[in-house]
C-alpha cells in the first residue's frame, strides 16, 4: 500500500545509487572489493608507524578531474 | 574545417543509433551540412532510422576497397536538399578489415565538405569502438537510468581519456519521469555526478519514437512528441545555446494525486 505514503521500504533508485557507487570505484580502481581491503590494510600499518590513526575509518576514492584521475586517501586521527 | 563527433556507450541497445539519426536530422533542420557514418558494420542500422535503406548503392567498405569514390557512396537525405548525407556501413563484411588510419582519412575528408561529421560507434569496446572513437575529436556518450548502462558509460568515459577525448557529454536516454518521481530511478543529476560528466541531453521514454523508427522518419521531426523536443534541445546545446535541462513534468493518475494529498497531511 506504498501509494498511500505508508510502505517504508528503501527505494530502488537509492539502493541504485549506492550499488552503481561502490561498483565503479571497484572498477575504476581496477581492484576487487578484496584488494581494496587489502590496500587500506597497507596504509593504515604505513601510515601508524608516523600517526595515531583509527583503522575502521579510512577512506579511499576516486575521483576524475579533468585530464587526471586521483586516488585520495583520507585518514581520520585519533581523538585523544 | 567540420568537427567529428563520436557517439557511444559501452552498452548495446541503449538508443545510439536513434540518437545519432535525430541529432543529424536536427542539425541539418538548422542548416548545418552533416555527414553520419555507420561506423556498425556487419549490424547496420542507422539507413532504418533514416528511411533511406533502399538507396544504399555503395558502402563505406566499398570507398576503402577503391570500387567506388567518397561522393558516390554518400547517400543523400531528400528532404534536406544537400544538407543531410549517410555514409552506409557494409553489411557483409567484418568491422576488423577496417584499418584506423583509413577510416580517419575518410573523415579528415568529409570535415573539409561538411560542418558535422557524427560516427555511429558500434556497441562494446573493440575495434569498432576504437575505430570510430580515434577518428573524432568529441565524444557523446549515451546511457539509460539503468546500472548496467551507467558502469558501461563509465568505463567507455574513461577509455576516451586514455584515448585523448576529454569532457565526453552525457545523454540520458529513455528516462521514465515518473518512475524518477516516485524514488524507483536515478535521477539525471546523480548519475552526472556520479560519472564526473555535463548532460547534454534528458530524453524521455515516448512512444512515438518506436514509431518515428517504424516509420523511418526521425522523431524530431515531430515536435510535438517530447521525444522529438529533447532532441531538438540536444541540437540546440550542441550549436551552444543555453538550453536548461528540465525534468518533463509526467501526467499524474488518480492514484498519484491521491497519495500527494495524503502525504502533504501526514
Amino acid at each position: 500500500m506504498s501509494f498511500l505514503g505508508i510502505g517504508k521500504r528503501k527505494k530502488s533508485g537509492r539502493i541504485a545509487k549506492e550499488r552503481i557507487a561502490f561498483v565503479l570505484y571497484s572498477d575504476r580502481l581496477a581492484l576487487s572489493p578484496k584488494k581494496i581491503e587489502e590496500l587500506k590494510k597497507d596504509f593504515y600499518s604505513l601510515v601508524l608507524k608516523y600517526v595515531k590513526l583509527n583503522e575502521e575509518d579510512i577512506s579511499i576514492k576516486i575521483r576524475r578531474e579533468g585530464k587526471r584521475t586521483i586516488l585520495i586517501a583520507e585518514f581520520p586521527m585519533k581523538q585523544n | 574545417m567540420g568537427k567529428s563527433i563520436v557517439v557511444t556507450s559501452g552498452k548495446g541497445g541503449v538508443g545510439k543509433t536513434t540518437i545519432v539519426g535525430n541529432i543529424g536530422t536536427g542539425l541539418a533542420l538548422k542548416g548545418k551540412r552533416v555527414v553520419l557514418i555507420d561506423v556498425d558494420i556487419g549490424l547496420r542500422n542507422l539507413d532504418l532510422v533514416l528511411g533511406l535503406e533502399n538507396r544504399i548503392v555503395y558502402t563505406i567498405m566499398d570507398v576503402l576497397d577503391g570500387s567506388c569514390k567518397l561522393s558516390q557512396a554518400l547517400v543523400k537525405d531528400k528532404r534536406f536538399k544537400n544538407r543531410l548525407y549517410l555514409l552506409p556501413a557494409a553489411q557483409t563484411r567484418m568491422k576488423e578489415e577496417i584499418k584506423i588510419e583509413d577510416l580517419r582519412d575518410i573523415v579528415l575528408k568529409l570535415k573539409k565538405e561538411f560542418d558535422f561529421v557524427i560516427l555511429d560507434s558500434p556497441a562494446g569496446i573493440e575495434h569498432g569502438f576504437r575505430l570510430s572513437t580515434l577518428s573524432s575529436d568529441e565524444a557523446i556518450v549515451v546511457t539509460t537510468p539503468e546500472i548496467t548502462a551507467i558502469r558501461d558509460a563509465d568505463r567507455v568515459i574513461g577509455l576516451l581519456e586514455s584515448m585523448e577525448i576529454f569532457d565526453p557529454k552525457l545523454i540520458i536516454n529513455r528516462v521514465k519521469f515518473d518512475m524518477v518521481k516516485k524514488g524507483e530511478m536515478l535521477d539525471w543529476k546523480d548519475i552526472s555526478d556520479i560519472l564526473s560528466v555535463e548532460v547534454i541531453g534528458l530524453v524521455p521514454e515516448d512512444e512515438y519514437v518506436t514509431i518515428s523508427t517504424n516509420m523511418g522518419e526521425p522523431a524530431i521531426l515531430n515536435q510535438k512528441s517530447p521525444g522529438g523536443r529533447e532532441m531538438m534541445n540536444i541540437v540546440r546545446r550542441m550549436l551552444g545555446e543555453d538550453v536548461p535541462i528540465v525534468e518533463e513534468k509526467s501526467k499524474e493518475g488518480f492514484l498519484d494525486k491521491l497519495s500527494h494529498l495524503f502525504k502533504k497531511e501526514r
